[in-house]
């Protein structure tokens, strides 16, 4: 007997002190509304997981992330994945304890790889997540750390199979070039690295369509999927309007008046099941 | 006589997702509190050992504060009940080949291995159904079996004796054990403060089985 797993359909939320923002190829970024809001409403609507990462967290070290974390692990009864400026075992421990059950890593594991084992070490391979930001440039596939500002001439798919090796948990792919866009995934280099490793492997970057979440699961070996841009412009119909006095707004009050189509998380699930996609 | 909120104390392992299984029990109906070290014996009328983590690890936080004594003392008080979950489940059997040799809580008869080479994943992450292979108040095979709850692990457990084997999952083709029972003692593999609304629903089983 083959137990096939259901795919994972999980939101990613890009946060910045605790607000949820979303730009385009990692870059112009823009403010939503609170990211707790934004997570409650996906796990009543049946998200698998959900997935915060901290944007900014690289470049100013260390983020007051985990009181976010400790809000939103208060309703949330799903996995928690976090991602962002985890540079420390005591980084780590500290998203643990506040509520994360995964941490996912980039920068710090780019420039030494040994502290992904340190954290296997410690936390167990299960519960470590590595994020592999794939960037496109001409023919040529190269690695991103600090979220597509620094570029590490390094082939993603032999990277994978090195954080593999080093005990990883799981992969998730950004590809760079298509995130933000809602054009559809990049399927070449997500098929190259989820039949290159045999880690559960998450595609993100690019959801835009139905069609576009099917095809990824259909022509590639992904165990889940990362939605962001496409359940955010969505969801903001449904949600309180954003109280922040930081960043720039203007967009939300556009957004609310535009009339659009349902992309509700469940509806992804139901469109999936009836071309014989397993979901939970 | 037990309490309309069953008080449970949460073991903390020191790598452990507290939060979520405190909220997790709390609005299931349970008074949870965290055990502090310095506590001489537990007084609770269940005790949560919940576990993100490697085996020899959770073990080290088990003997630097004498865990291991105090589990044996409070499973021998009357109305004494004691869950673990994922790694907290696996702590309690005899052994684990994870990262060498370790020794367990021997709770349990059995060991704790890793998934092998068959499987094509080596983590078994994700959602997965569970057959419950026993009918009790606690575990509602009806209730059950058509649900979904998630797993996140390496490794499996694997006991010597059938009889304490109460629910079982599949890893791709592999079938390893997700619930074990003996005397006051149960165990998941699964995780229920993150199986969303039926992970709920099985710890407020869990509650009413208390009661």
């Amino acid at each position: 007997m083959i137990s096939k797993k259901p795919v994972r359909i999980i939101p990613f939320l890009d946060i910045k002190n605790g607000q949820l923002i979303k730009g385009i190829n990692l870059e112009g970024l823009r403010i939503l509304g609170s990211a707790k809001d934004f997570a409650d409403l996906y796990y009543k609507d049946g998200a698998d997981e959900i997935c915060y990462l901290d944007n900014v967290a690289s470049l100013y070290g260390t983020s007051n992330l985990s009181k976010f974390i400790k809000n939103t692990a208060r309703k949330i009864f799903v996995p928690l994945s976090v991602a962002g400026g985890i540079r420390t075992l005591k980084n780590s421990l500290a998203m643990f304890k506040a509520g994360a059950d995964k941490i996912v890593i980039n920068s710090a594991i780019v420039e030494n790889i040994s502290f992904l084992k340190q954290n296997v070490k410690k936390f167990g391979s299960a519960n470590i997540s590595v994020l592999i930001q794939a960037i496109k440039i001409g023919k040529k596939y190269v690695i991103s750390k600090s979220n597509g500002r620094d570029i590490k001439d390094l082939d993603p798919v032999s990277w994978a199979k090195k954080v593999e090796d080093a005990g990883a948990g799981e992969i998730i792919i950004t590809s760079v070039n298509n995130e933000g866009l809602r054009k559809g995934f990049d399927l070449n280099i997500t098929k190259k690295i989820s039949n290159a490793v045999s880690l559960p492997v998450i595609a993100h970057g690019g959801a835009g369509s139905f069609q576009d979440i099917y095809d990824v699961i259909k022509k590639t070996n992904v165990s889940g999927v990362g939605i962001a841009s496409m359940l955010h412009y969505d969801a903001i119909k449904y949600l309180p309007k954003v109280k922040s006095r930081i960043g720039n707004t203007d967009f939300l009050d556009k957004v609310k008046k535009i009339p659009r189509k349902k992309i509700l998380l469940s509806e992804i699930k139901k469109f999936l099941r009836n071309k014989n996609i397993l979901t939970r | 006589m037990r309490r309309n909120r069953p008080e449970i104390g949460i073991i903390d392992l020191e790598s452990n997702n507290l939060y979520s299984i405190y909220n997790s029990f709390l609005i299931s109906g349970f008074k949870p509190k965290i055990i502090s070290p310095k506590e001489k014996s537990f007084k609770y009328d269940l005790v949560v050992m919940p576990g993100v983590g490697a085996f020899k690890t959770g073990m080290g936080v088990i003997k630097k504060y004498y865990y291991d004594d105090k589990i044996h003392n409070y499973l021998n008080k009357p109305n004494s009940f004691l869950y673990g979950i994922c790694l907290g489940m696996q702590l309690l059997f005899s052994s684990s080949q994870e990262f060498g040799y370790s020794n367990g809580l021997k709770l349990i008869n059995g060991k704790v291995k890793k998934f092998s080479k068959q499987n094509s994943l080596k983590t078994n992450m994700g959602w997965a159904k569970v057959s419950m292979k026993k009918e009790e108040l606690l575990l509602n095979k009806q209730q059950f079996d058509k649900n979904y709850f998630y797993f996140v692990h390496s490794y499996y457990v694997s006991p010597s004796d059938n009889k304490d084997i109460f629910g079982i999952s599949y890893h791709q083709d592999f079938k390893f054990t997700s619930i074990i029972k003996k005397r006051n003692i149960i165990g998941t593999q699964f995780h229920p403060e993150k199986s969303g609304k039926t992970g709920i629903s099985f710890l407020k089983n869990l509650k009413n089985s208390l009661n």
